[in-house]
């Protein structure tokens, strides 16, 4: 029951950190000395009457006082409601959801290589500490980390693309390919849903260079993360207690050490996702991958107020909910976290 | 222990080097061997298969349209989507920009004072929904156009059309009346330009509640996912900014008509792809046969390889510097002429070979009443008198301001500019920031890269020089970017380009434009750099590829060779 609890308050937390961010990013798109109806309309602003772009402006709520466009901006998002794009002149709810799930299918994917690769790396290296395994990992983690994603993004076309012609170079189907009814926007679960087996494969084989891009960084941190928790794990009492009563070194390490040492993990993986967000955006420009970093960017590009403001909120929600689920996993992993 | 691992370092080392030795020795072993016999074996051709049936573009979508309605849609690829979806009254074929075309107009006339212009429709003509075409869609078109106005509006509205200015005079005869006398060449051009004509019958079936009484929202919301015209392809896959499919109509009533033949291109595919590299790449694996607006240095290494060529863009782009007359140094004109001659023009042309052209006047090659006059050429000793006759012997220190991707063209300038005693801090700005740059004449030089809205000097001036009219800071909206930053009030300019526009010949708007041109070599806010229109990288097995200055290019003509290709 206290965990139940716990979950509700902190659902109910996350309306004033949303309330906040959202407070912040308005405050900030509207100070800064933009234009965003010339942005839109170009250099063909000038040559419009006034009246047009003053109708134009009302359209959009931007000739209101600052604190009517705040106040009405708020109660709008309450009745589901985000407005309209200036840019794509749809809701900003469904270009939402006309993208996110690509940056989803994205993300996810990256998450699973990230902590599948990064975590066994990581606890490989602590065992073998100072062994030619550990020094690739320290290599290979430098280089993830030191390595620009969209020039790593790049470099995997290059390679995997233009000269050996494994792998396609842009987009989640082939371009001759009609995406699958939509159902969820997530073509891979789309595709195994109406039974596309075709689509389903070419969908995974789409994936595989943005997801590398994205998870490479991202690997090598929780490699490295893993490895000097685990280290430290191994060093404490009740390993060394667990080695003198026989047990083998697997049990040790799955049974003993593992737990407490992915304490950190989990932390650096919740981060990872605010991370990856926001990196998908150079992945997505590079693979023209269709998600809401692309959208995002070119908001931003044409001081597209309402979907900036509806791009934030995604964001900063997604965001929340993973930092409560990696609550809850720490409950999970260390019995004596109570709630 | 120990002695066990000191003796495996050893061994590793000794492995080491005996893996060094044995491979020097192989490779200079095979420098001894005799030359083989080479043998010819024939190659089983590989390589890419030209997909005969479809087209695919690579472009940075992102001034592309956001739905099918044609008032949002000026872009250069807007127009061609639009050009697909809808007809229009005429059209212009090529590079020939001063001679209409009939398409749903059969012929017409203007009246002798130019404010009157009387189309006579095609009587066979009908939409995509079976509904026949007639001058009630024209009126409704261009009504809709100036009522419901967005992006395309003011095209039509700077000639003070207004709803009500379209009149159907019968089933097939309608008239558009101006509120003056003007050039017939731009009234023609902006009619060409966004005069797309929708199906009224069925937009007003689907118009839903709005502002505009009978005509709700004029069918805003249909044409988010839908067409309403004439469509010579109708999209059958779109992900906005990411990818349209667009597959060959033939029930089009051109084609059933026997007007124009079946296009062998059954399929467009436009994709979005924002990174020269990746356009490059898909370019030679044959996945793309199209790439518009990639930039010159990756055009360049692409025209190296065999099976690429390239072709511009119709509409010329530019880049040029604009100068703030409102304040001190550029107020001055010797100091403005100070900066026209410490340019090195031929270097600039030297580095966008073999793309650009040199340009110094204002109007450049392409639209009517260019002149080829170049007199200016790096010459800093003529800089630095002008200077110092200007009160600024030690030179001044000023911004120049450029977007992304003209870095090199301001270093180009950068070192010039210091010879001369010039010195200039480059900042990298955007869109936005221009804008208000310009708007609080906070800048000292800009690199402009303006393409125009429409192919006649007229535009190019509206754009970057005139200030005629009530110019106040209150006012500021109404006037081209440029040209309120800039902030160079010159009568006698405004009042021959106010003339100019208003004269509905064009032997007659040739001399005033002349003029125009002289005065501002001389004493002009600005200075043309080089002219620099957008490429277009095509494989060749495309043929027919010719980029005109309207709808990019036509598709009728258009057909790919089929043929196999050796992978390089």
């Amino acid at each position: 029951m206290k965990l139940y609890v716990y979950i509700v308050k902190r659902l109910i937390l996350i309306v004033p950190v949303i309330i906040g961010v959202l407070t912040i990013t308005f405050i900030i798109s509207r100070i800064i000395p933009a234009d965003p109806i010339g942005a839109l309309l170009g250099e063909e602003v000038a040559m419009l009457p006034k009246e047009v772009v003053e109708r134009i402006m009302h359209e959009y709520g931007l000739d209101k006082p600052l604190h009517e466009q705040y106040f009405k901006y708020m109660t709008d998002i309450l009745r589901g409601n985000l407005g309209k794009s200036i840019r794509t002149t749809r809701p900003v709810l469904t270009d939402i959801l006309t993208y996110f799930p690509a940056t989803i299918e994205l993300c996810i994917s990256s998450i699973i290589v990230s902590l599948g690769v990064g975590i066994p790396l990581g606890i490989a290296s602590a065992v073998r500490k100072d062994k030619p395994l550990d020094h690739f990992s320290r290599l290979f983690s430098t280089a993830g980390v030191g390595m620009p994603s969209f020039w790593f993004g790049l470099m995997l076309m290059l390679i995997f693309y233009y000269r050996l012609g494994w792998l396609p170079a842009i987009g989640r189907v082939n371009i001759h390919t009609v995406l699958p009814p939509r159902v969820t926007g997530l073509v891979i679960l789309d595709s195994l849903i109406t039974g596309n087996w075709p689509i389903f494969f070419e969908s995974l084989r789409h994936l595989i260079l943005p997801t590398i891009s994205l998870a490479y960084p991202h690997t090598a941190i929780i490699a490295r993360h893993t490895r000097s928790s685990m280290l430290e794990v191994m060093g404490t009492d009740y390993i060394r207690t667990a080695r003198s009563k026989g047990l083998k070194e697997r049990i040790v390490i799955e049974r003993h050490a593992l737990k407490n040492a992915l304490i950190p993990t989990v932390t650096v993986s919740s981060l990872m996702l605010g991370s990856m967000l926001g990196g998908s955006v150079l992945i997505e420009n590079v693979f023209s991958w269709p998600g809401l970093g692309h959208y995002a960017t070119f908001a931003v590009i044409y001081v597209d107020f309402q979907a900036v403001m509806g791009t934030t909120l995604v964001f900063a929600l997604t965001y929340t909910i993973v930092n409560l689920i990696t609550d809850l996993i720490y409950g999970y992993l260390d019995p004596r976290i109570k709630y | 222990m120990e002695l066990l691992k000191t003796d495996r370092k050893t061994l590793g080392v000794v492995l080491l080097a005996i893996a060094l030795v044995a491979s020097v020795g192989f490779n200079v072993y095979l420098t001894t061997l005799p030359e083989p016999e080479v043998q010819e074996i024939p190659k089983e051709p590989k390589g890419i298969i030209v997909n005969t049936e479809t087209i695919v573009v690579g472009q940075d979508m992102e001034g592309g349209p956001k739905n099918y309605d044609p008032q949002y849609s000026t872009s250069g690829e807007c127009r061609f989507w639009m050009g697909l979806f809808y007809d229009q009254l005429v059209i212009f074929k090529g590079k020939d920009v001063m001679t209409p075309l009939p398409e749903l107009a059969e012929s017409w006339e203007v009246s002798a004072d130019g404010r009157t212009y009387t189309f006579h429709l095609r009587k066979d003509a009908y939409f995509d929904s079976g509904n026949p075409f007639t001058a009630e869609d024209v009126v409704y078109s261009f009504d809709r156009l100036m009522t419901f106005p967005q992006k395309a509006t003011y095209l039509l509205s700077m000639f003070g059309i207004k709803k009500g200015s379209t009149v159907a005079l019968g089933k097939y005869t309608v008239q558009l009346t101006l509120s003056d006398s003007w050039a017939k060449g731009i009234v023609f051009q902006n009619i060409g330009k966004v005069g797309f004509i929708l199906d009224k019958n069925e937009l007003i079936e689907h118009s839903v509640a709005g502002e505009y009484g009978d005509y709700g929202d004029y069918g805003a919301e249909w044409l988010s996912d839908h067409t309403c015209g004439m469509s010579s392809y109708n999209p059958v896959e779109r992900i906005l900014d990411v990818k349209l499919v667009m597959e060959l109509n033939p029930d089009y009533w051109q084609y059933e008509l026997g007007i124009n033949s079946l296009p062998p291109i059954k399929n467009i595919i436009w994709l979005h792809i924002p990174e020269d590299e990746t356009l490059s790449m898909m370019m030679e694996k044959g996945d793309i046969d199209i790439a518009a607006f990639m930039g010159q240095p990756t055009v360049r290494e692409l025209l190296k390889k065999t099976g690429f060529a390239y072709q511009e863009m119709g509409y010329p782009g530019h880049r040029s510097l604009a100068m703030n007359t409102v304040k001190p140094p550029f107020d001055d004109n010797r100091v403005r002429s100070a900066v026209r001659w410490s340019i090195d023009y031929d270097k600039i042309v030297e580095y966008y070979s073999p793309f650009g052209m040199k340009l110094q006047t204002m109007i450049c090659q392409g639209i009517a009443g260019y002149l080829p006059l170049n007199p200016y050429y790096k010459n800093i000793t003529k800089a630095k008198e002008l200077l110092a006759e200007a009160g600024y012997q030690n030179g001044f220190d000023t911004e120049l301001a450029i977007f992304a991707g003209n870095e090199a063209l301001a270093a180009m300038l950068k070192n010039d500019f210091d010879e001369a005693g010039i010195r200039c801090s480059i900042k990298i700005i955007s869109t936005a920031d221009r804008r208000v740059m310009m708007k609080e004449h906070e800048f000292g030089i800009f690199i402009s890269t303006f393409g125009v809205s429409y192919l006649d000097p007229d535009a190019t001036y509206m754009r970057n020089i005139y200030t005629g009219g009530n110019y106040t800071v209150d006012n500021w909206m109404n006037y081209g970017v440029e040209a309120w930053g800039q902030g160079w009030v010159n009568e006698t300019v405004n009042a021959l380009i106010d003339e100019a526009k208003k004269t509905p010949s064009w032997s007659d708007r040739a001399p005033i434009y002349e003029e125009i041109e002289k005065i501002l070599l001389y004493e002009g806010p600005g200075q043309m750099l080089i002219r620099l229109p957008g490429a277009f990288c095509y494989r060749t097995w495309v043929e027919n590829f010719e980029p005109n200055n309207f709808v990019y290019w036509d598709v009728n003509e258009m057909y790919k060779e089929p043929t196999k290709w050796y992978t390089p």
